[in-house]
């Protein structure tokens, strides 16, 4: 007897040692997780991605609409009296003063400015500085966040500091969620009892008796709920957490991983993301109804989203104003303001726009210098050359387009993609990647490989005017009928659109009217060779086909492609990959890489003015007129049509001074449209180029060119006399010698002819 | 009147430049190039820096601009002061700033030859003598005349120089005389 008590008992204290063996084990696990979860990679950090600012000067082109548009987008607040708080602006009339946000750029910090500016008309006329009166030349204002890189079915956040958030924040917070958060050590048997008590007496769970800590514990190891479900280790990891970090680490830590929501795939984490998401503008800049909002939300984010519940949500955040008036945090005139202001979503504001096309190609570029993980993790800063305001004209030209072609023909179903950039740095301003912009599957703009048609041929024309003593914009082509045998054995006999031919054609009428015949005829006698070269010398880099088709565009090309294509035209000549980003910062706003301007080798620039002549005559006379339609008559573009065979593919081209932009429109299952390129992508994109704001050509400066009187029926020069001339200009040397029959000479060539 | 800030920065640079000359041993190169053309006696000088640019009275560009103006005789309030700037970050050193500030000026106003220039001149001083000549020749495609046309000729036939193209250098210097 005596010896079995003494065997249960030795037992006994072996199995207790081994227990506490077990837990000390499974403790010093936790501890090793619950650390490298919080100081390790604190926070998996998405890139963020930047638009380019926007940048204003006295005597820019620019309405007061446009500007509060932009503000707007920027989440800048109407202030009804004239003292201005960061993010807010003022307005009167044509004046407006705002007080920008200090941000800090790839070229360095730029601090907050308080500025007036004044708009007249069309244009904005000043802008002061608002406390020295002195005039300024030029205001920046922060750049737009669109949107960030995160992985599938990634977490989101926009990582805030304890010391930059409004005291109501985290005084709210504590508040509402933990009253004795700065006196307990991870637990609190306290609200644990209390909350016992309660459930007990309403017979189910009404209140949690969880502390800030623990709810940033089951935030942590919210995926693998199953792992550390229980209770036990919630508690465990609480204490370890309070052991290894003081009471701001871990309210920081908590600022920055709460759930706030979900959008899509992308889970909202942290009032930095959240204060964005929902209210569009930083933490910084939020009024305590906003911000009681954001914290009621922590008790259940999608039950009081104020999305998709606005009026429980209002209910809740009213609620927590209560509260923190009771506790002293809000004065009863603050209290009474705060109540009375109108939920986000009820108020119509637009969701957040996150422009996934553009993104799509921003992801895709950084790909080549960084890895995956970079992208998604490191909190990298992206800055790009995505201009808001251009790309809302884009994706609203693109809606309406499409909508008044199908109604005015009976048509459905029909796609489009645009791409709009800068001519100056081939940067990518615009990109829309189909009919919802919204959308985040098939990018058109970027995978959307059609047969270019008619929007080569400026391709085949250069090369020919690229040897000016053989070809000036008046030799004559013959639009004749043509048939080649293929090396497969079949006959290919191309036809000009409206089935008829023209003769001798001058070569700028040929491609501004986009004649078929005609240029198969002088891209044979160019060669298929030349042709190419040409294609490289703009800057195609693949192989291309070397088939007679090419010349009319049976070549497949992405609406991108096409646009890198005439950007060497816009530019005059310069071939340019075309690029969406400008700079890369680390999350601590240190510059990490420039992306910089960078030339080609120029094309002769005679020919490229010649041609971007031809280009406009097509939109003066040619298939291009269409575009006149919705631009101002007095600004002159190049631009040229495309149609692909069976009208499967509409498509137009074209560019002005500051702008090149490129339009396709078809069918993702490449039926026919019924459409050519005059009818379905150039309304869209003249009403596209318009809102952007496009400049006109100007003749370009340092070209030796020359100009001469064409007269209009044998072609030939009329330097006097005829009666209907148009001057065309030649590279320097190279006007034809024999005059027009109908020109008269003076009697000054007549004497100086008797001398020859 | 107050001396032009970009006047002020050209002689600011070329006095610099002669005093890192004259500390230097005779045959030591002063630009950073690998082969050093030393039968070129022109080898080691600092290019022309742009004459100032003239201001003109200003007037707002317009959207409804067809003919081609000389707009080295007007250039933006706006540029001349990220110009200024830029010649400041050059001037500190900070190459790279300078860059930034100049891609700027080109991003605001895409008429204006004087930022692209003033990045060429940049691009030089980096060793960088294709994206240079390319940049001077995308300025000349903005103005025919005027001085920033002249020193961008001017820079190119330097670059033509340092390159051994003697050919191209003079009729790049024939092109700055107005020749």
């Amino acid at each position: 007897m005596q010896k079995l008590r003494s065997f249960l008992f030795k037992l006994s204290v072996v199995l207790l040692c081994g227990a506490l063996l077990l837990l000390a084990g499974y403790t010093l696990m936790l501890d090793q997780q619950i650390r490298s979860r919080f100081t390790g990679a604190r926070w998996a950090l998405p890139a963020q991605i930047y638009a380019a600012p926007l940048e204003v000067y006295p005597g820019m082109a620019m309405t007061r609409f446009q500007f509060l548009e932009e503000l707007k987008r920027l989440g800048y607040l109407r202030s009804p009296r004239a003292e201005l708080g960061q993010g807010q602006y003022y307005q009167q009339r044509d004046r407006l003063e705002l007080q920008t946000r200090p941000f800090v750029f790839p070229d360095g910090a730029q601090p907050s400015a308080r500025v007036r500016l004044e708009f007249s008309g069309q244009q904005l006329e000043r802008i002061s500085q608002l406390d020295h009166a002195a005039p300024l030349a030029l205001l920046r204002l922060d750049p737009l966040l669109i949107g960030s890189i995160f992985p599938q079915h990634g977490e989101d956040r926009v990582l805030i500091k304890l010391a930059e958030v409004p005291a109501l924040l985290p005084q709210g917070l504590i508040q509402l969620e933990d009253q004795r958060f700065r006196a307990h050590f991870g637990l609190d048997p306290r609200a644990i009892l209390r909350a016992m008590v309660v459930n007990l007496r309403a017979g189910r769970v009404v209140q949690g008796g969880s502390t800030l800590t623990q709810q940033l514990v089951k935030n942590f190891f919210l995926n693998n709920q199953r792992l550390f479900s229980r209770k036990f280790s919630e508690a465990i990891l609480s204490l370890l957490l309070e052991l290894h970090y003081s009471k701001d680490e871990i309210l920081e830590a908590y600022l920055n991983e709460v759930y706030l929501g979900q959008d899509g795939q992308r889970a909202i984490h942290g009032f930095g993301l959240g204060s964005e998401f929902y209210f569009h503008k930083p933490l910084a800049e939020l009024r305590p109804a906003e911000l009681a909002t954001l914290v009621g939300m922590v008790k259940g984010p999608s039950y009081y989203s104020p999305r998709r519940h606005p009026e429980r949500s209002r209910e809740r955040r009213n609620l927590v104003l209560q509260e923190w008036h009771e506790a002293g945090l809000l004065d009863a005139a603050a209290l009474a303001q705060a109540q009375g202001e109108p939920m986000p979503s009820a108020s119509g504001r637009r969701v957040a726009r996150r422009y996934p096309a553009f993104a799509e190609q921003v992801r895709r570029e950084l790909a080549r210098d960084y890895p995956e993980q970079a992208l998604t993790e490191e909190g990298l800063r992206i800055f790009t050359s995505l201009a808001p305001q251009v790309q809302a004209a884009a994706e609203q030209a693109v809606q309406q387009g499409l909508d008044t072609v199908e109604a005015g023909r009976n048509i459905a179903g029909l796609e489009a993609a645009a791409v709009v950039a800068s001519v100056s740095d081939g940067s990518i301003v615009a990109l829309v990647g189909g009919r919802d912009p919204n959308a985040q599957g098939f990018n058109r703009a970027l995978d959307a490989r059609r047969p270019l048609g008619s929007t080569i041929k400026p391709v085949i024309y250069l090369g020919a005017l690229l040897r000016p003593q053989n070809y000036q914009l008046t030799s004559l082509i013959a639009d004749e009928p043509i048939a080649l045998d293929m090396p497969n054995g079949s006959r290919w006999e191309p036809q000009n659109y409206d089935g008829t031919t023209h003769g001798k054609v001058p070569l700028y009428q040929a491609l501004a009217r986009s004649y078929n015949l005609a240029t198969v005829n002088l891209g044979l006698e160019l060669g298929l060779s030349r042709v190419i070269e040409t294609l490289h010398q703009l800057g195609v880099a693949e192989a291309v086909p070397e088939l007679p088709s090419l010349l009319l565009g049976a070549w497949d090309r992405s609406p991108l492609q096409v646009t890198e294509l005439y950007a060497a035209l816009a530019s005059g000549g310069y071939a340019q990959r075309l690029t969406s980003i400008r700079a890369v910062q680390t999350r601590e706003g240190e510059l990490l890489k420039r992306y910089p301007l960078e030339l080609a080798e120029p094309l002769p620039a005679g020919p490229v003015a010649l041609l971007n002549w031809a280009l406009q005559q097509a939109t003066q006379q040619g298939t291009g007129r269409g575009i006149y339609r919705d631009l101002d008559p007095a600004l002159r573009v190049a631009g040229k049509t495309g149609t692909s065979d069976d009208l499967r593919d509409s498509w137009f081209a074209g560019f002005g001074a500051n702008y090149l932009g490129v339009v396709w429109v078809g069918h993702d299952d490449n039926r026919s449209t019924q459409l050519t390129g005059a009818v379905g992508a150039l309304p869209i994109w003249s009403r596209m180029m318009r809102g952007a704001g496009l400049q006109g050509l100007a003749q370009p400066a340092h070209v030796p060119l020359e100009w001469a009187r064409i007269d209009l029926q044998s072609h030939l020069p009329a330097p006097r006399g005829c009666r209907s001339v148009l001057r065309i200009p030649f590279v320097a040397g190279t006007v034809p010698k024999q005059n027009a029959p109908c020109a008269t000479t003076s009697g000054w060539d007549r004497f100086k002819d008797l001398w020859r | 009147m107050a001396i032009n800030p970009v006047l002020r920065s050209a002689s600011l640079l070329a006095v610099m430049l002669l005093t890192a000359c004259a500390s230097l041993p005779g045959d030591a190169p002063v630009w950073p190039y690998p082969d050093p053309p030393r039968s070129d006696p022109d080898w080691g000088y600092e290019p022309q820096s742009t004459p100032p640019p003239e201001r003109a009275p200003y007037s707002p560009p317009s959207r409804h601009e067809t003919q081609a103006v000389e707009p080295a005789a007007a250039h933006h309030p706006s540029i001349l002061a990220l110009v200024e700037q830029a010649e400041g970050e050059r001037a500190a050193g900070d190459l790279e700033r300078a860059t930034s500030t100049l891609e700027r000026a080109i991003r605001i106003v895409n008429n204006d030859p004087l930022p692209w220039l003033k990045l060429a001149e940049v691009r030089f001083e980096q060793g960088n003598m294709i994206q240079a000549e390319n940049l001077a020749r995308r300025s000349l495609s903005f103005a025919a005349q005027g001085p920033t046309a002249r020193a961008a000729w001017l820079l190119i036939a330097d670059i033509k120089r340092l390159q051994g193209d003697q050919r191209a250098a003079s009729e790049a210097q024939d092109k700055a005389d107005g020749r």
